[in-house]
């Protein structure tokens, strides 16, 4: 008996301190992880999320790991044994529907598989694909009104929960009494040395930031092109809402003319009219010069578009781009040009990317082409994840 | 464990021992629901340790908190034994459980298959698990952690006749055979014309070869020691499982029938105990509400109640020299599930069990439904016993190494065919411990022969 004898330690004393099954199931969780980030660019596109509105409840199914073995795949004899019932051969039966709701279903008949999904929040998603986004060339202005909340373990408790035991420090702990009683060696460890490490919320004040997302509407605006767009905005939007707190997020859509719309109608906005890319920067500029002076914002402006701007336009874009620069602490354009519709009036020449790429050669001034919705994910991170050092490379005017 | 339960254990070893029961010594441990649940998780606590047991564990947690298992015992293989008991579980219950672990322990020292099992496991898994952390600390997680991945996606393929422990072939020297006397005899008279020397087929392996980890560990060119060592481990532990895996119904029905007798001997509890006792025994061996299941508790209870009653009846007319009692140790010793329903299951039972076999059916509407096939006997047996075998796993053998291509046949190909997407996942980790390509045969379902490749281009058709 596990009390009676001391030479037979119990099983269950030795492993108490482990949390064995606490730590291989965050590995678990750590692997499912690692599995989303590899599918990032398959999930980012997910029809089911972006026409979600953003809906942080909405769960992604997610599968647990698989272990792979050799399995059967068609089984030629299905039979199985059942008892208690008067039937007889040939009989049929329809079933009642019973499955409990939230049971997860076990895959086929195997006994003692587990096979069944987890869910996963648009929240969690961001943390676990964009954690390593944030907004470049961030500045720490006088007026700080942006929090990022980070978490940590670090503090270390005496009372707190066992998953979070700190095992080198309980021991420690214990070596410590052991030894004020005379002889310094681990074992009685009791309720006085555990310590726990509990999560400390950081608050790192960050710089007001305003960011402008411009979209294109124009009849050129293909369903997939828009698409695109708004696939990019919806993850854009998520991770800056989910990273800074009292960020001030402008929605700008334009087709000939530039309207200032709010976040839900920006993701419904269908195509339609002329384009003049300019109307929005323009918006976008007087914005920012009544409201946002970069003496105390970090500015941001982004727009979405095919390119397929009116001649002329393009060089009033070019204007404000130049215009802009200095108020700004970034300005991304993106083109999104799929292959296949490429309009045949259209030359290179022509597009807005030609004109921008050839004048405008600053370091802050991001500019990406993209052509599939599978580039979407890479496009965020070419956006999001810049070396803030580069800041000091800028160049001048060309 | 608490000064009561403590007392009634002594009790019930005694009644233990005076029916004959022989066991190892047992460790009885009460612990929380949580730890419960991690030993269940891991089968073998003091294992190393693999995210598929945080998987199982997260997975236990789910369905306790949906109140879809209550786990009365967990109890390992070993000398001494361990058994654990859960703290929430009234004395009564608790009573109850330390008695069927009894039966359990019993089965494990006794029935002929397990006498081929490791039963200083719980130290030797410990020491393994050791093992493991060192060489996570030296070669990294990933690393070993994939060397496991590749183990157990293998490990249900053994050889159970051939054992956990063996020496690699004999190496077979150069063998050389007359050929007979051929047909050109008559011109060519000259001796040495009709008798050639040829050099005789080395078989490699001499014959199909079903232990798939074990050979790729003996004559795989790429592993190192240390993963060698992590394959072996797993072997080792499939092995230690496999009668656990085979004995299902008999060890359970066993350790029913003896809690059942234990606890109607037991002087020590009042009357509204055991009426809380049978409450709990009818629960645990009931058929269960669902039809369509076959509770393992109650159909091995089921037929060692009727083994006992028989071999009495035989006893009591001088038919038999032995009791029921004596029987059942009997059976429980030379037995395991597939033999156990086999010569067992009698049809009086079956029709009293009201036992059918059945296959799921979709309407056209869409619903589920079933058709019942019958309630004969061979049938129901059949449709009992054929998940037993071989861990469930396909039969996979390695048949010849040519050129180093390692060519794998899939041999139950009658049973079912294999499912692809685990073909190209298995094939892929052979391919990583095995360092060659290799060849899988195997038969569609429209019955012909495929062949699957997997070599440096990846996997093909």
């Amino acid at each position: 008996m596990s009390k009676t004898s001391k030479a037979d330690k119990g099983l269950s004393d030795i492993w108490k301190l482990k949390q064995r099954g606490k730590r291989d199931s965050d590995r678990h969780k750590k692997l499912i992880k690692d599995a989303i980030k590899k599918n990032g660019k398959d999930l980012i596109t997910e029809y089911n999320i972006i026409t979600s509105d953003g809906d942080k409840k909405i769960k992604i199914p997610i599968r647990f790991l698989d272990k792979y073995r050799f399995k059967y795949g068609k089984l030629k004899d299905k039979s199985k044994i059942g008892q208690g019932l008067d039937v007889n051969a040939g009989d049929k039966f329809r079933l009642r529907k019973k499955k409990v709701k939230g049971r997860p279903d076990k895959a086929g008949n195997e006994e003692g598989e587990v096979a069944f999904e987890a869910e996963v929040s648009i929240d969690e998603l961001v943390d676990i694909l964009l954690e390593e986004l944030n907004l470049p060339w961030m500045e720490p202005n006088k007026s700080a009104a942006i929090e990022v909340e980070t978490e940590d373990l670090s503090s270390i408790e005496k009372r707190g929960i066992l998953p979070n035991l700190d095992v080198k420090k309980t021991l420690f702990e214990n070596l410590k009494r052991n030894a004020a009683k005379g002889s310094a060696k681990i074992g009685n460890i009791n309720e006085d040395d555990l310590r726990y490490r509990t999560w400390e919320t950081n608050k790192e004040y960050h710089s007001n930031a305003a960011v402008y997302l411009m979209m294109d509407r124009s009849g050129s605006m293909s369903q997939e092109k828009t698409y695109i767009a708004k696939s990019f905005y919806f993850w854009m939007v998520q991770f800056l809402k989910r990273r800074y707190k009292n960020i001030s997020l402008i929605f700008i859509a334009h087709d000939a003319r530039a309207y200032m719309v709010d976040e839900k109608d920006f993701f419904k906005v269908s195509s339609s009219g002329g384009t003049l890319c300019s109307t929005a920067f323009e918006l976008a500029y007087e914005h920012i010069q009544a409201n946002h002076p970069p003496s105390s914002w970090n500015n941001y402006v982004f727009e979405f578009s095919d390119g397929d701007n009116w001649g002329e336009d393009n060089l009033a874009v070019l204007d404000y781009v130049k215009k802009l620069i200095p108020l700004c602490r970034a300005i991304g354009y993106g083109e999104i040009n799929p292959e296949a519709a490429g309009a045949a009036w259209l030359t290179e020449e022509n597009r807005l990317s030609y004109i921008l790429e050839n004048n405008v050669k600053r370091t802050r001034f991001v500019f990406i082409k993209i052509t599939s919705k599978e580039e979407v994910f890479d496009a965020l991170k070419m956006f999001f994840n810049i070396d803030n050092s580069a800041k000091k490379m800028d160049g001048e005017f060309v | 464990m608490n000064d009561l339960l403590e007392k009634r254990v002594k009790e019930i070893e005694e009644i233990a021992g005076e029916l004959g029961l022989d066991y190892y010594p047992i460790n009885y441990e009460v612990v929380p629901q949580e730890t419960m649940l991690e030993v269940i998780s891991y089968g073998l606590p003091t294992r190393a340790r693999h995210w598929s047991y945080g998987q199982s564990y997260e997975y236990q947690k789910m369905q306790g908190e949906m109140g879809f298992s209550k786990i009365y015992e967990v109890v390992l293989n070993n000398d001494p034994s361990y058994a654990f008991l859960l703290d929430t579980n009234s004395d009564i219950a608790n009573t109850m459980v330390s008695a069927h672990v009894i039966g359990h322990v019993h089965f494990f020292k006794n029935n002929h298959l397990f006498k081929q099992t490791d039963n200083k496991m719980v130290y030797h898994a410990a020491e393994r698990a050791q093992r493991i952390e060192e060489y996570i600390q030296k070669y990294g997680i990933k690393a070993v952690e994939r060397a496991m991945d590749i183990g157990f996606s293998l490990d249900r393929h053994i050889d159970w006749h051939k054992g956990p422990k063996r020496s690699k072939y004999k190496r077979k020297g150069k063998h050389y055979k007359k050929t007979g006397i051929d047909e050109f005899d008559d011109i060519l008279s000259e001796e040495e014309f009709s008798y050639k020397i040829i050099k005789a087929k080395n078989n490699f392996p001499p014959s199909p070869e079903f232990d798939l980890l074990w050979f790729l560990i003996n004559y795989s060119s790429t592993l190192e020691l240390w993963q060698k060592d992590v394959l072996e481990i797993i072997r080792q532990e499939s092995y230690y499982f496999y009668p656990q895996y085979l004995t299902k119904i008999i060890n359970e029905g066993f350790a029913s029938f003896v809690h059942a007798e234990i606890m109607l001997k037991l002087e020590c509890i009042n009357d509204a105990e055991h009426l809380d006792f049978c409450r709990i025994h009818e629960r645990v061996v009931q058929p269960g509400g669902n039809h369509l299941n076959i509770n393992p508790y109650f159909l091995g209870f089921s037929i060692f109640t009727k083994i006992r009653e028989e071999w009495d009846e035989k006893y009591k007319n001088d038919e038999s020299e032995i009791t029921g009692f004596q029987k059942i140790l009997e059976v429980v010793k030379s037995e395991d599930d597939i033999s156990f329903i086999r010569n067992y299951l009698t049809e009086d039972l079956a029709n009293d069990l009201k036992l059918f076999s059945y296959e799921n059916l979709k309407t056209t509407s869409g619903d589920e439904a079933i058709h019942i096939i019958g309630t004969e006997l061979d049938q129901l047996k059949e449709a009992i016993v054929k998940d037993l075998y071989n861990y469930r796993a396909p039969l996979v053998c390695i048949t010849s190494v040519e050129d180093g291509i390692l060519q794998l046949v899939h041999k139950s190909s009658k049973i079912g065919t294999l499912d692809l997407k685990y073909v190209k996942a298995v094939m892929e980790y052979v391919y990583e411990i095995w360092g060659r390509p290799l060849n899988l045969e195997t038969t569609d379902s429209e019955g012909s022969v495929v062949h699957y490749t997997h070599d440096e281009l990846g996997f093909s058709e």
